[in-house]
């Protein structure tokens, strides 16, 4: 995948869609038979309740998981028995919900490794000055998007956990690909640092699509293009923040738990 | 580059190291022994070579290997028999040499055959293994070749191996046998092949290798086949040790079946890890250090494997980067912490995540009410 | 027969702690050399026993001495310090019985062989050890299946944690289960002084065997243990006649082969018990 300024124009409308998609841990079906199509562009947010699936569901279109059942496609491609690189030089690029980074590696390595991995991530002995020269202006790049250009010397895992969490988007957002799956990205944020992750969101949202889990209602209704309600392995609604709102079963869901 | 990184750098170091053990290597002057000892100087530089390669696979990629020992005895096993001549009518083959000229060409068969025995096995075993389980496997494989060098005595010279091997002459005056002058010969190819080593770990291949010892996961999910590298790292890593078996062969003027012992392959992984596996300089001072505390202890009892397994051991529990790291430390923290670090520092905490993650539990308190 | 017994005592403590033992190996080969210490002084069988009992002693000092400050590290870290360890106990014994082997004398009122129908078979080595292996194996697995502590050691394997919030303190869990791996690898070393020269390179030739059957028969599987020495000991009884040279590199084919059709062994499921 080479890294596009612009993203090519998608064979078709959506960019996943799933057919019958399930998965079982020993008896335990987390997701279960879910088909349905997420359309191109803007932020589309998954909630639901806890053991709902949201992760599970990020697991089988990231490739972490094998489907139990089913089959799911990206942008007109099917990926249900593509290995998790080849995911990730389709376009897919993925966030954890705990830190997933290069610990003894300073933040400039990190990154420039996931901008490396653009080039088709062969890495070989040698690189050509020219192409070296663009690793180290887009990796500066992304450092600045993410507000860590200053720290960039310092070894990873000695951050903070909110600039961790950023270094955590800035690895994913290295590579320019067009679909984003950004699990939990608020998780264990001040508001300072939700307010910023958002607004970062924001900046990197158009010409992509960025599927989102979050717990966090208020910045789930205040940034969603639609919402995805997930409950018990299976959805439960799909609709405009606004649709979601006023939907009943939805409300029964959330309510119902507290009760 | 400026002066600084000029100065600190691990080639210079290693070039200067090789400059001084002729003259240091074995010395002891509590006892009056004041000058070094060439054999252990050439044991340590050649020993050097065959860590750095396996602790390619170890310091940088994180894989323990228990077998690559095999690599080092197929180097040295190929260059003698390639030297001395050898009948196998089993294979059909027969090879006669009066005397052997061509240490290149020994060397390219060393390698060659070195390198295909790693494809091979790093095809079957690195896709499918990984951590202790890889540890064992590669124990194991190399077992295969110790008693193919200790069984098939027709070929390899069974139990007692093979003697009476020429030292090149290239130049035909027989200059490479006086040990001055092999020694000088072994520095100088360890210290290339040492370079292209450097050189491999400072390339972009060498960054991803690092990735993947910190976060497999994480460099799958950027985009990079894992696995492939893993294969190319491990048939990388067989190289060095080849080479240093090339000249084992020559420096010994003879091979026997310990070449592939597991001893041999436990001794690199000491030796690795005493120096500092996730150093370059790491692995070439723990050949030194080994070989040096090998020849002193021994003099004192004849237990000394003992004393350096306790050596190992206690690195192991307090002091896991190493004398390197040990360096590191006292530089970046001074004395006192260091020391304090050695024994509470995890090294390397990081485990992959598993490949099949159970149901992640959603925090519960996380969960904000709808409004 | 006997290696399944130390395949079997490494897989118990590799399927519940995830460490392996190098030293397993060491421990083997004490319990042949405590065997022959004792042997002179309280006769064959309270010596067989005496041994394993003190490896089984040792190995649970060895655990929380040493293994128990490396459980937060990988597990490559348990396999580095018990290679270590193996090269010590090897010197220990070397200072201890010296560098030749030692042979134990067994009594005489054990016969050489004895006849079933119409073939003679050596007693101890072929009737006795049997006998004793299935034993062994029938009581191991009925302490694993058919007592608490057996269920606790078989749902430890996976859960540590859960585990821990019921009460249990694993920490001692892990020595014990440790000390009983270790206890079985010395009660084969006991077993086997009779008929096996004894001598300080035992360790390292019985480790590496032990490993290859745990691979075969996958990690932490109690039947994999049995059956994938059964398969080597068979295979490589059956090279011997066939084309001996072959003879040591019979289990590394068998490997190779399983490790290609089936990578985590004949049983291995997530290293669980059976």
């Amino acid at each position: 995948m080479s890294a596009p300024a612009t993203n090519p124009a998608p064979a078709t409308d959506y960019v996943f869609k799933t057919e019958g998609l399930t998965r079982r841990f020993s008896g335990f079906t987390a997701v279960n038979n879910v088909s349905l199509e997420i359309p191109e562009g803007g932020v589309r947010t998954i909630i639901g309740p806890n053991g709902a699936g949201k992760t599970t569901f990020f697991n089988l279109l990231s490739g972490l998981l094998p489907a139990s059942e089913g089959r799911m496609w990206f942008r007109g491609r099917e990926i249900t028995a593509l290995p998790a690189y080849q995911r990730a030089r389709l376009g897919i690029a993925r966030s954890f919900q705990i830190t997933n980074i290069f610990g003894h590696l300073t933040v400039y390595e990190n990154v420039r490794l996931a901008v490396q991995a653009v080039h088709d991530g062969k890495a070989n002995f040698f690189l050509p000055g020219s192409r070296m020269g663009n690793l180290a202006e887009k990796t500066n790049q992304v450092l600045h998007d993410v507000g860590l250009y200053d720290s960039r010397d310092a070894r990873a895992e000695n951050l903070s956990h909110g600039d961790q969490r950023r270094l955590e988007i800035g690895l994913v957002i290295a590579s320019d690909p067009p679909v984003l799956l950004l699990d939990e990205p608020l998780a264990g944020m001040s508001p300072t640092e939700t307010h910023e992750t958002v607004d970062l969101i924001h900046r990197i949202s158009p010409g992509r699509t960025i599927l989102l889990v979050e717990h966090d209602i208020d910045v789930v209704m205040a940034i969603s293009t639609t919402i995805t309600v997930f409950q018990t392995g299976s959805v439960l609604a799909i609709g405009t923040p606004q649709e979601i709102r006023a939907n009943e079963a939805v409300q029964r869901a959330y309510l119902g738990e507290l009760a | 580059m400026n002066l600084r990184r000029a100065l600190t750098h691990p080639l210079l170091w290693t070039a200067l190291l090789f400059l001084v053990l002729p003259f240091v290597a074995g010395a002891n002057p509590f006892k009056g022994q004041w000058s070094g000892f060439l054999g252990i100087a050439t044991t340590m530089v050649i020993f050097a070579l065959f860590a750095s390669g396996f602790n390619l696979l170890f310091g940088h990629v994180g894989e323990l290997s228990f077998g690559h020992a095999m690599f080092f005895t197929i180097g040295a096993y190929a260059t003698a028999l390639y030297t001395r001549g050898f009948n196998a009518p089993f294979l059909g083959l027969t090879l006669h040499h009066d005397s052997a000229n061509n240490l290149l060409i020994a060397l390219l068969l060393s390698i060659v055959i070195a390198l295909v025995w790693a494809w091979f096995l790093a095809r079957l075993v690195v896709p499918r293994s990984s951590g202790i389980y890889f540890s064992m496997i590669t124990l194991a494989f190399a077992q295969v070749i110790f008693f193919i060098t200790y069984r098939w005595s027709d070929l390899t010279g069974g139990e007692d191996g093979l003697q009476n091997i020429a030292r090149p002459n290239p130049t035909g005056y027989g200059w490479l046998h006086d040990s001055m002058h092999f020694y000088w010969f072994c520095a100088a190819f360890v210290f290339l092949a040492l370079c292209v080593l450097h050189w491999v770990l400072h390339s972009p291949f060498g960054s991803v290798l690092h990735a993947i010892r910190e976060n497999k996961q994480r460099a799958r999910f950027l985009g990079y086949d894992v696995d492939k590298f893993r294969v190319n790292a491990f048939v990388l890593s067989a190289l060095f040790p080849a080479i240093a078996g090339w000249l084992w062969t020559y420096y010994q003027q003879s091979i026997n079946p310990d070449a592939g012992s597991v001893q041999y392959s436990g001794n690199v992984v000491m030796m690795s890890l005493l120096g500092g596996m996730q150093t370059f300089m790491g692995p070439i001072l723990g050949a030194t250090i080994y070989y040096e505390l090998q020849n002193n202890v021994s003099q004192l009892t004849k237990y000394w494997e003992a004393w350096i397994g306790i050596v190992f051991v206690v690195f192991v529990l307090v002091g896991p980067r190493g004398i390197m790291g040990l360096f590191d430390d006292i530089r970046h923290y001074g004395f006192a912490t260091a020391i304090q670090r050695g024994f509470s520092r995890k090294t390397r905490v990081q485990t992959d995540l598993q490949e099949e993650l159970p149901p992640v539990i959603e925090d519960p308190v996380a969960t904000k009410a709808p409004s | 027969m006997l290696y399944i017994l130390v395949a079997l005592g490494l897989n118990i403590i590799l399927g519940l702690m995830g460490v392996i033992n190098f030293s397993h190996g060491a421990f083997f080969m004490l319990g042949a050399y405590l065997m022959f210490q004792f042997n002179g002084i309280i006769g064959i069988w309270p010596a067989i026993l005496v041994a394993a009992l003190i490896v089984g002693l040792l190995g649970m000092l060895f655990e929380s001495a040493l293994i128990r400050p490396l459980y937060k590290r990988i597990p490559e870290y348990t396999l580095l310090l018990t290679f270590g360890t193996a090269l010590i106990f090897a010197q220990i014994v070397r200072r201890i019985w010296g560098d030749d082997a030692v042979r134990v004398e067994t009594p005489s009122y054990i016969p050489q062989s004895i006849n079933i129908g119409s073939l003679a078979f050596p007693f101890y080595k072929d009737v006795f050890l049997v006998v004793v292996t299935i034993a062994i194996l029938a009581g191991v697995w009925l302490l694993l299946n058919k007592t608490n502590i057996g269920i606790i050691i078989r749902a430890g394997t996976r859960d540590a944690e859960m585990v821990k919030i019921l009460g249990i303190n694993m920490p001692l869990m892990f020595t014990f289960v440790f000390g009983i791996g270790s206890l079985m690898a010395g009660l084969a070393g006991a077993l086997a002084a009779p008929i096996y020269a004894i001598q300080p390179d035992l360790a390292s030739q019985w480790i590496v065997l032990t490993f290859v059957i745990v691979i075969v028969g996958g990690i932490g599987s109690f039947w994999g243990a049995i059956v994938g020495g059964l398969l080597i000991g068979i295979l490589s009884s059956l090279m011997a006649l066939i084309f001996p040279p072959a003879v040591d590199v019979t289990g590394y084919i068998i490997m190779g082969i399983v490790l290609l059709i089936r990578p985590r062994g004949l049983f291995g499921v997530e290293g669980l018990f059976e």
